[in-house]
């Protein structure tokens, strides 16, 4: 068993063939790493996100999930255990409880259990003084953001596929998602790929940078470099 | 009962129009401009049904089971391409499987009847399978054309929703669940309507007609009876059958929703 997670090997992608949008990427992602995707609007963050749950498909090369490559895996477990949180949360028309649970009547989650202490204490990590039984439409964008990251959470993926989870919030509910955002690899055994193309208030140390510059994947530290 | 059923002359028949003339004067004068649609519909009302009854004589008296499959292929044909023009997605091509989902679900059906029900002898006596085929098609394609109509609506209205259940590990048929039931309720239910109303609402069409060719009322309610319940049947049987193949196709292999 190899150290890392995922691991991409001379991945390309294009939406059209005369225009791809990344090429011959290469790069190793360990368990529990907090990885920032950065690059400006339209170079492919989102897309290099969908490339691990296979919204994205790819054209050339091939990414592994703990030494299996992801086509080996049936697509519905693949995505229950990379979750992808789009940029906007999304709530069902029910109560708070009624959005955490849904999830676990599908087939790819039907070993677990919906766990409702266990929902009370990530509400708690991330700061929601709401009750599960409230109406979740009528949550403020920064408490949905909140509820749609303790939802993926509850279904312990191994990886977290986050886009762009602080674009439309203000500066303390973003700080304070943030800060949740990076302990939670410490505190729980889930590797998080987070785009985004603002800066982010990550400790230096406790996050690895990748940029998307010229159809190519850029680590931020020279060992990188295999990142082409 | 056994009185002769009063042949309506030619004459008659085309005097009948100036019903339509009193509905051209209407439309001229409240500015409906439907006289175009009026005269068009008038016309191919003529023509469609005069060559129906010529159609009809030679199946009737040609009493080959092969012609009369053709027959019933081409009306189920033409339904399905009214159901096209009539459901506003474009982008997937569900033409040939909605008809070959159709065909077999109403041949099935109008066979049941036809051998088990009615027990006519040979089963596909024409004067009982063609009309009582045409019964089942024109009923399930207005329900077929609702229930996608509802489907691919649905769909694209909550997007979303559906994105939101494949990211969390739905397979395609958990994340449209509702959309799909919700598509088969809304084609079903003006079956179902027409089950609660009949009798007392309407004197269906077909009752009306063995009456006027001097049935007795009583014979004429069995049959009656048998074509509603079958029509309930036949409207569920197809819909499910071509929305199975229809959901299928709005999802890519890659389980992404194709819409």
């Amino acid at each position: 068993m190899s150290s890392y997670i995922l691991k991409l090997e001379n991945v390309s992608f294009a939406y059209k063939a005369e225009n791809p949008v990344f090429t011959n990427i290469n790069a190793e992602i360990s368990e529990n790493e907090l990885i920032v995707i950065q690059g400006e609007s339209g170079l492919g963050k989102s897309t290099f996100l969908k490339l691990f749950n296979r919204f994205c498909e790819l054209d050339e090369g091939r990414i592994l999930l703990n030494d299996r490559e992801l086509k080996e895996y049936q697509i519905d477990r693949l995505r229950g255990q990379i979750i992808y949180l789009p940029q906007l949360p999304f709530m069902i028309d029910g109560t708070i409880e009624e959005n955490l649970s849904f999830a676990f009547d599908f087939q790819a989650h039907k070993e677990k259990t919906y766990n409702s202490p266990k929902a009370e204490e990530w509400m708690s990590y991330f700061q929601l003084n709401t009750k599960l039984n409230e109406n979740a439409l009528k949550l403020s964008t920064g408490q949905k953001q909140r509820i749609a990251l303790i939802r993926a959470l509850l279904l312990e993926p191994g990886v977290l596929l986050l886009d762009e989870p602080c674009s439309s919030l203000d500066r303390k509910n973003r700080e304070l998602i943030e800060k949740k955002i990076e302990s939670l690899t410490s505190e729980s055994k889930v590797t998080v790929l987070m785009a985004t193309h603002s800066e982010v208030t990550f400790g230096h140390s406790n996050y690895r940078k990748f940029t998307i510059k010229g159809k190519k994947l850029q680590g931020e530290e020279p060992q990188e470099a295999g990142m082409a | 009962m056994s009185e002769q059923i009063i042949n309506i002359t030619w004459f008659n028949v085309v005097l009948t129009s100036l019903l339509v003339l009193g509905a051209g004067i209407c439309s001229v004068y409240l500015k409906l401009h439907l006289e175009k649609e009026l005269v068009v519909g008038t016309i191919r009302t003529f023509i469609q049904l005069f060559l129906l009854g010529y159609v009809l004589n030679i199946i009737f008296s040609l009493n080959n089971p092969l012609v009369i499959l053709l027959m019933f292929s081409f009306m189920i044909l033409f339904a399905a391409r009214i159901i096209t023009g009539r459901v506003k997605e474009r982008r997937i091509p569900y033409f040939l499987p909605v008809l070959g989902s159709m065909f077999l679900s109403y041949m099935i059906i109008n066979f049941f009847v036809m051998s088990v029900i009615v027990q006519v002898k040979p089963w596909y006596k024409p004067i009982y399978f063609i009309p009582i085929g045409g019964m089942i098609i024109g009923n399930s394609m207005n329900a077929l054309s609702i229930s996608m109509n509802s489907w691919f609506e649905g769909l694209k209205k909550e997007r979303d929703r559906v994105e939101l259940y494949l990211s969390l590990g739905a397979n395609p048929v958990e994340s449209s669940r509702s959309n799909f039931t919700d598509a088969v309720k809304s084609g079903m239910i003006p079956s179902i309507n027409a089950l609660m109303s009949v009798g007392i609402v309407s004197i269906p069409g077909m009752m009306t007609g063995q009456i006027l060719a001097g049935v007795d009322p009583l014979i004429a309610i069995k049959y009656q009876i048998v074509i509603m319940l079958l029509l309930v049947g036949s409207t569920a049987i197809s819909t499910v059958f071509a929305l199975h193949i229809v959901r299928k196709m709005s999802f890519t292999p890659n389980e992404q929703l194709n819409l």
